[in-house]
């Protein structure tokens, strides 16, 4: 390397290092804690006096945890999406958002992990999970599943950090002690050597092929918690595929929201580049008529014919209670996104962000409207049973637990941007190198 | 399987029956109330008067009426009773929404005020069919599609064909209550209001005696009573008769006061079973309501004059 | 005067009547007071003409519900209460307010005494309803059952006798229930479920089922029993006879299944499931152990 480039290299370095927080950081961070502990007092009054603290009854005996829940493991879908298949398709521009993409996946699928628990009625009896397990039941495969992309997450995310370990380790002056210690407890043993390079780099090959089925295999085993039941709405044939076609959608939408958020507040322009909006944009209107597709499928043609179970619960879904629901998700987490982002204009960061802000927020009530609705349809009547039981509207003690899930795996995301470097700072620097060689 | 448990009820019978006639002359009887029923001996001995005025010893177990037999374990209450396979008949035509059927089961198995675990439906099953009352139990499926998702075998189905909940490894998922299309489970969403010493009872799966908080409940066939030789406590608290329980294996089902054969009656009267098409096979038959006892109406007036009683209290 | 007359009428006036009608009011409230009956029944059983006891039931009826007599003390005597030495024991009803109630053995002889005898159960005070009473007669009696076949039709044969004296002679008009032993009840076999003894003390019931699942070896029991008579108690007999099919019976449990026990998974499905695991967790354990190869080649340099 000549000097321009060693100067270039620190240039990024210092660009990409993690930097103290800010005052927006700061009440940002308080606000999320805040959320955070709020959720567990609810949690607390949850496990005192058990779930009759939510609204949930003998019919809508899933609620918002477990909408939830569905909503995690969707956006958790990102990881593979972005690191993964990206990676093995050798697209090098989304090498600035790997990182964020895994964190977004390993804080999502930690958090879906926790709010099952919460929605649990005995949470301390969870070792029987595990000391009688039945194979024959699809929550048996979904923790399994859940577990295993934990675990390549997880990996996914730490062995690509070491080289960046690395460099942080050499940079120690303007971190705190601890951190410090931190970073040579997980990463002082890479010298970046030769040999160790070849390791690291085949094992994320590996992972990055077993973490595609995987990734698939999470989110059909969710759906397939519906599936495998007779209810209206839920005994879809589709439900895998639609599942894991709006996973990919929710998750691209959390990254494009991210990676805006990350640009903004750490001035990363010259690293996450309007480039990089243009493409994910893209991906998103991809995924989105994807989606768009399965919905179709999921709705028209059960509402084409219409069967006496489905005909009460399509009715309320198309123009009844949950109409407007239904509608905004529709809307706003799939139609408007691709009216903005199929024209160049709508292709402009700020505008991507609007568009993955809305598409996660579509994707939140949609998976609310695939959980609580057919509850509302058994097929025998709804009669001989307490008032309450026959609505949903979930009590604040939901909201709070639910909400501090969501600030939860914010926090964690936060926090990992604090600790670690957003954007991989080694992988920047020898993708210069090779634009440089490439233009020599 | 005609296997082991076969050769093992053949045994015991041609025992049972050699020691009857062996011991006849002796005061020792191997079961005298019931000289087939397969009641294991306790060897504890009772000296009892007999009716000619001679005294004679029975095994604790033999006697009757039934004294109260020792709780099973765990295992056994999972395997359940040999060679039974319970069924149940509902006949429509006789119910007149009393509910005198959930009164008994919630007082008896202390559920929780305000759930059921039998749920008296008003039923019209198209515009122009006739409206009925439909008393629903669980279906004690023989497929049944709650034991199928149960992550830790907290469900489980028996020899004897009952489902069963065991609240004691119960995590509290919901599954099974999405995954049963007869929507007979209910969740102890809190403490459940009950007495104090019911609740500080220890837990048997056959009586589902206390209920827990934040786990699964539903009817269960009243394993315990048909242990001892009595009906449900839905059968025997139903004036019209309404429900008949018995054994498939001995094709006979009864209400208490009358006693029919499962197959003809099913056959004679139509009987059918709920959601047949999706297939989880359950052991419930109705029996239509046609030449009804009471019109549908006679229900709607005691539905009004159960209303009227509790705005009164 | 007008004054007054007009103030009566306006104002004290409604007040009386009012003052009147206070009391009707309160009437009507103890007349809703619920008034409760007791209920006591006492009942002797005889089975196989071998075992006999009694059982008590006490209830309390309202017109809305019934109450047990539960946790009762109760003392049954023989024949005469107030001779102590006749107390066959002290009993205490159970939540359900019955007690079971057997006679012991020292009263073998007062027992082959007589051939008529009484039972009297008498409840302690507790409340404001006092001691109650209540007591049964039963004369001794013995119900029997035979096999007939005539013209190959099967028939059942019952036969009732009481005790007059040393001798047991035939009892007419007694109505029995026969038929076949099931849970808990009895499948009659004839057109009706019961049939009534004539002069000769028997009664012929034809076994008209044709099909009836017996155990293994076709055996069935059949059951005479009769229900609360006045006279005799409640008596049941049975007799083991050869009239069933062989039972087919298949015991489903313990196959493996998707609704079977975790250890009975279907092997398809365990294979599977398996095969899944052990191949993705195994590259996973490999991957960690290539780490530590990679931890311990930078540790080495």
């Amino acid at each position: 390397m000549n000097s321009t480039s060693i100067a270039k290299s620190d240039k990024i370095i210092k660009d990409l290092l993690p930097k103290k927080f800010g005052r927006m950081g700061t009440i940002w961070v308080a606000c999320l804690l805040l959320i955070c502990a709020f959720g567990a007092y609810a949690y607390f009054l949850q496990l005192k006096d058990g779930l009759s603290v939510t609204a949930m009854g003998d019919y809508v005996s899933w609620g918002i945890y477990i909408s939830n829940f569905v909503f995690f493991v969707a956006i958790s879908l990102v990881g593979s999406l972005i690191t993964a298949i990206f990676r093995l398709a050798n697209i090098h521009w989304s090498t600035p958002i790997t990182r964020i993409a895994e964190i977004i996946a390993v804080s999502a699928i930690f958090f879906a992990s926790l709010i099952i628990i919460v929605d649990m009625g005995r949470p301390e009896r969870l070792l029987n999970l595990f000391l009688h397990p039945r194979l024959q039941s699809p929550i048996v495969w979904d923790v399994v599943v859940i577990g295993t992309y934990f675990l390549i997450s997880l990996l996914l995310l730490y062995l690509p950090l070491l080289p960046d370990l690395k460099i942080m380790i050499k940079n120690k002056n303007t971190e705190p002690g601890w951190l410090n210690k931190l970073y040579r407890f997980l990463g002082s043993f890479w010298q970046g050597s030769a040999d160790q390079k070849k390791i690291n780099n085949h094992s994320i090959t590996i992972l990055s092929i077993m973490i595609i089925p995987v990734a698939f295999c999470i989110h059909t085993v969710t759906s397939w918690l519906f599936a495998t039941t007779y209810r209206p709405g839920w005994d879809s044939t589709n439900f895998g595929a639609y599942f894991v076609s709006g996973a990919f959608l929710v998750g691209a939408g959390g990254v494009v929201t991210a990676m805006y958020v990350f640009r903004k507040v750490y001035k990363l322009e010259k690293y996450i580049t309007d480039m990089h909006f243009e493409r994910m944009g893209k991906a998103v209107v991809l995924l989105a008529f994807l989606y768009l597709y399965f919905n179709i499928n999921e709705y028209l043609v059960p509402a084409f014919k219409m069967k006496k179970p489905e005909e009460a619960h399509l009715t309320e879904l198309f123009t009844g209670h949950f109409a407007p629901m239904f509608w905004f998700a529709i809307i706003v987490g799939m139609l408007l996104p691709i009216a903005i982002l199929i024209t160049k204009q709508g292709r402009k960061p700020t505008w991507v962000f609007a568009a993955g802000v809305m598409v996660v927020v579509g994707a939140w009530f949609k998976r609310y409207l695939i959980v609580t609705p057919t509850l509302l349809h058994p097929f025998l009547p709804m009669q001989d049973v307490p008032e309450k039981f026959m609505f949903y509207f979930p009590s604040w003690q939901e909201w709070a637990i639910a909400m501090g899930s969501l600030a939860g795996a914010l926090l964690v995301i936060t926090i990992f941007a604090r600790i670690f470097p957003i954007i991989p700072i080694h992988e920047t620097i020898t993708g210069e190198d090779e634009n440089a060689e490439q233009l020599i | 399987m005609k296997d082991e448990k076969d050769t093992s009820r053949r045994d015991f019978i041609g025992q049972g029956l050699l020691t009857v006639l062996a011991l006849s002359s002796c005061g020792e009887k191997a079961n005298p109330f019931h000289p087939g029923d397969e009641v294991k001996p306790s060897g504890e001995k009772v000296k009892l008067l007999s009716v000619t005025g001679e005294i004679i010893e029975v095994d604790k177990a033999y006697l009757k009426p039934v004294p109260d037999v020792p709780h099973l374990s765990n295992e056994e209450e999972r395997i359940g009773i040999p060679g039974k396979k319970f069924a149940m008949v509902i006949d429509l035509s006789r119910c007149k929404n009393l509910k005198k059927c959930q009164e008994a089961c919630n007082h008896m198995h202390h559920v929780h005020p305000g759930q059921s675990w039998i749920k008296v439906y008003s039923m019209q099953d198209a515009d122009h069919s006739a409206p009925y009352w439909q008393p629903t139990t669980c279906m004690h499926c023989d497929e049944p599609p709650c034991v199928k998702v149960c992550p830790v075998d907290a469900t489980f189905k028996r020899q004897d064909g009952i489902v069963l909940i065991d609240s004691d490894r119960c995590v509290g998922c919901r599954f099974c209550m999405a995954a049963c299309p007869y929507s007979t489970r209910v969740f102890n969403w809190e403490e459940p209001k009950i007495p104090l010493e019911i609740a500080q009872q220890p837990y048997h799966c056959e009586t589902s005696v206390p209920q827990k908080k934040g786990t699964v409940g539903k009817c269960d066939f009243c394993p315990d009573m048909v242990r001892k030789g009595e009906l449900p406590h839905c059968v025997s608290s139903c004036p019209n008769g309404v429900f008949f329980f018995g054994d498939m294996n001995e094709d006979s089902v009864t209400n208490g006061a009358e006693t029919f054969k499962f197959s003809e009656l099913i056959k004679d009267k139509a009987g059918y079973r709920l959601m047949e098409d999706l297939g989880t096979k359950p052991s419930v038959y109705y029996l239509p309501p046609v030449n009804r006892n009471f019109p549908y109406e006679a229900g709607l007036e005691n539905e009004a004059a159960r209303e009227k009683e509790m705005t009164k209290h | 005067m007008k004054t007054l007359n007009n103030l009566f009428k306006s104002y004290l006036l409604p007040v009386v009547i009012f003052a009147f009608a206070i009391p009707s009011w309160a009437q009507k409230d103890t007349a809703e007071v619920v008034k409760k009956k007791p209920f006591l029944s006492l009942k002797y059983y005889n089975i196989q003409n071998e075992i006999h006891y009694l059982v008590f039931q006490g209830m309390l009826k309202s017109k809305t519900n019934l109450e047990p007599l539960a946790k009762r003390n109760l003392t049954v005597f023989l024949n005469d209460e107030t001779e102590a030495s006749n107390k066959i024991g002290s009993f205490v009803t159970d939540f359900e307010g019955r007690a079971n109630i057997q006679i012991p053995v020292a009263f073998a002889d007062a027992w082959k005494q007589s051939n008529q005898h009484k039972f009297i159960a008498i409840l302690d005070s507790v409340d404001e309803m006092g001691v109650l009473q209540t007591e049964t007669e039963i004369t001794k009696f013995k119900l029997l059952l035979d096999t007939l076949n005539e013209e190959d039709v099967r028939k059942i044969k019952i036969s009732c006798l009481e005790l007059t004296d040393t001798l047991w002679t035939p009892v007419a008009d007694v109505e029995v229930r026969v038929g076949i032993k099931r849970l808990s009840s009895i499948l009659p076999v004839g057109e009706e479920a019961t049939a009534t003894t004539d002069s000769s003390g028997t009664a012929i019931v034809d076994f008209t089922i044709d099909s009836i699942p017996g155990d293994a070896q076709g055996m069935i029991f059949i059951a005479a029993k009769i229900e609360d008579n006045d006279v005799y108690g409640n008596l049941s007999y049975e007799m083991k006879v050869p009239w069933g099919n062989a039972s087919s019976y298949t015991n489903p449990y313990g196959k493996r299944s998707l609704w079977a026990t975790g250890d009975k998974v279907p092997m398809w499905l365990l294979t599977l499931a398996c095969g899944i695991i052990f191949s993705v967790w195994g590259t996973l354990i490999y991957l960690v152990l290539q780490l530590f190869k990679v931890r311990k080649l930078g540790l080495k340099a």
